[in-house]
Formats: structure tokens, sequence, C-alpha cells
């Protein structure tokens, strides 16, 4: 039997199950998955034999204290998301009612204009109907890949 | 039943292996160093250290991964070493 190559994004995700097993993270279904994996590649279970004698050490040892630069950039970062939070909420909550009253009078004007011909006044309401279904697909679809797209951590 | 002392030369053996994962760690780079010592030392979940370090979980066992893979490695070369270092010394 030929042994599996294990390609980029399927070795990503079996070095975070490795990671996990040695840090005891790993959930029933997640186990079953690296032990598929390890069957199909009997070097990975060599390399986890490797991160589990290495644990062994680390846990041995003296702790070493994360740097005090770690706790400051947490809690800048902390403020810093809530800032930008709440910067983003009140951005947003301004344009969408700017945007839909902007909007509103403009296809209100448009409609009741009769100097301008029907079928370019359909014209531009199609215009922006379109322009605003668009908008919304973007960013729905943005926010359905933020949510489950497997490789976002991916790091290079 | 209790587990037996390990002998001097094994304890010497393993304080050596501590000091060059302790070393080994030193040298990582920052961002791997201070996930592996949240992970290893400090004992926090993933879930927490996603936090503090404001990344996602996938992140940071990326960062595990490369850091422990680093290590596994510079203990490999340097036990090489120890024992070319021990061949010429019996010779």
């Amino acid at each position: 039997m030929s042994r599996r190559e294990v390609g980029p994004p399927d070795a990503e995700r079996v070095r975070h199950l490795m990671m996990a097993e040695v840090d005891q993270e790993l959930s029933g279904e997640e186990r079953r998955e690296l032990e598929s994996a390890l069957e199909e590649n009997p070097d990975l279970l060599e390399e986890l034999e490797t991160f589990h004698r290495l644990k062994e050490v680390t846990d041995t040892m003296s702790p070493l204290k994360p740097p005090e630069e770690t706790w400051d950039t947490y809690w800048e970062d902390v403020y810093r998301r809530l800032e930008r939070g709440v910067g983003w909420v009140l951005v947003s909550l301004g344009t969408i009612t700017a945007g839909t009253w902007a909007i509103w009078t403009a296809v209100g004007e448009l409609i009741r204009d009769t100097t301008i011909p029907a079928y370019v006044r359909w014209g531009l309401l199609a215009l922006i109907a379109g322009f605003v279904i668009l908008f919304v697909s973007v960013v729905r679809e943005r926010l359905f890949m933020q949510k489950n797209d497997p490789y976002k951590d991916v790091v290079r | 039943m209790g587990r037996r002392p390990p002998s001097p030369d094994q304890a010497a053996e393993r304080a050596e292996l501590r000091e060059q994962v302790a070393g080994a760690i030193e040298r990582l780079a920052e961002r791997d160093r201070e996930t592996l010592v949240l992970r290893e030392f400090e004992a926090l979940r993933y879930r927490e250290i996603a936090e503090l370090l404001g990344i996602p979980i996938g992140r940071v066992m990326s960062r595990l991964y490369r850091a422990r893979r680093s290590l596994a490695r510079e203990i490999e070369t340097a036990r090489t070493r120890l024992r070319q270092e021990g061949g010429r010394g019996d010779e």
C-alpha cells in the first residue's frame, strides 16, 4: 500500500490535532480523526511520540514566566478592541441610518420627477436596487466565510 | 507502589536535557515562545491563550506545533553532537 502524502491543508489539520492530543484537548470525534490520520501515515506517529517525550521533559521543568510584555499587550489589546468595537457600531449605525434616508429620499424624488422619462427612472431604480443587493450579498458571504472557513487560521 | 528514584546518571542526564530544552525555548521566535510558555508553564487552555493573545485557536495550535518541532530538532541535534563527542572521548 502506498503511503498517503498529507497535503498542506490536511497536514495543518493533523498538526493541530497532534497538539490537542499532547495537551489533552482532543474531543472524541477529533481523536478518531487523528487515529485515522496516524494509521495512514506512521511517520506522524513517530512525530507525535517525540512531542510526548518533549512534554514529559517540560512537565518537570521549573516554570518560565511569560514576558511582562505579553500581559501589557493583552490589556492594550482589550482596550483597543473595545474602542474599535464601539467605533464600528457607531459608524455602522450612522451609515445605515444616513444611507437609508438618502436612498429613500432619492428614490422618492426620482419617482415624483416627471421631467425624467419613466424608463430612465426605472433604470436608475434598478441600478440602486442592484447595488444594494450586491452589497448585502458580499457582506453576508464575508461573514459566512469568516465563521466557516476551516483554513482561516493557517499561517504560512 | 512508588517509582524507583533515578540513578545519578539518569538524574544528571535529565537535568542536562531540561537545560537544553530551556535554552532552546529561549531561542524560539518570540510569538512561539510566548504561546508555548503560556501553555506549558501557565497551564492555560487553548481557548484562554487565544483570548489572551487575541488570536484564533488554530493559530495557537500552529504556534505550539512550530515551537515543539523546533525544540525537538534542537534537542536531537544536541544529543547527536554529545554522542559524537562522547564517541571521540572514548577513542
